[in-house]
């Protein structure tokens, strides 16, 4: 298995698929140093967003990551809420419909930005204020476990803004 | 009371006290989150963020793929 972050955004951008980057990576981006194995992204569920996403995942060969028949997502699933698990050729990609509870793209767009992530590629990132409250909402051990460094980044990275 | 090991300031030189202790120095906070870690990775651009998190799952990655079966 092979991991490439950059190829899978970049694959997403040729698309033009609408999606908010979350989870790890998002925490990654803004320079918290923790470690993930997969991209998180909240995709908008429109038809013609689904339409863009299915097509970049084709092109990356996304397959369910628990089907051992290696099922490919189809646009109803990517319709509804729920979170599409899939492994591709740039790595493990989660395309979830919303988090934490119902939360949609249209939901996190307000605590967004976009951000240069390579030379002629950006992403819109949850912002990590934003992601620090939904990781201490939800209270997962998963999520306790590295909310101290997601804090600690926050201040750090207020510090030099403020500097 | 545990002693810090320090470098001594030149008279007249304005730098502060190089301590090699981390924990003496207050690289941690009080969660006990390394900052220096934080401070290193904040100094890369996004880009090169995304590239040590491709880097370091493919090490993991590589890692995983080291192990010897547990023998019977």
């Amino acid at each position: 298995m092979t991991f490439d972050f950059r190829r899978a955004l970049t694959v997403l951008a040729t698309h033009e698929v609408e999606f908010i980057v979350v989870g790890g990576i998002s925490a990654i981006l803004q320079g918290a140093p923790v470690v993930t194995l997969d991209l998180d992204i909240v995709h908008r569920r429109t038809p013609d967003n689904v339409r863009r996403l299915l097509a970049a995942l084709r092109s990356i060969d996304a397959r369910y990551r628990h089907d051992p028949r290696g099922l490919v997502p189809e646009a109803q699933h990517l319709l509804g809420p729920g979170h599409n698990l899939l492994q591709t050729t740039c790595g493990p990609l989660d395309a979830l419909g919303a988090i934490d509870e119902g939360l949609s793209y249209d939901d996190l767009l307000p605590d967004s930005e976009e951000m240069r992530v390579g030379p002629d590629l950006t992403a819109r990132v949850l912002s990590l204020r934003r992601l620090v409250e939904l990781k201490a909402a939800a209270g997962r051990p998963k999520d306790v476990a590295v909310l101290p460094t997601l804090r600690a980044t926050l201040v750090e990275l207020e510090r030099t803004r403020d500097a | 009371m545990m002693k810090v090991m320090s470098d001594e300031v030149e008279p007249g030189g304005e730098e502060a006290p190089f301590v090699a202790d981390g924990l003496a120095a207050g690289a941690y906070n009080e969660e006990g989150v390394d900052l220096t870690l934080i401070r290193m990775f904040l100094r890369l651009t996004p880009a090169e963020r995304l590239d040590e998190a491709s880097s370091s799952a493919n090490g993991i990655e590589e890692l995983r793929a080291l192990q010897v079966p547990a023998s019977r």
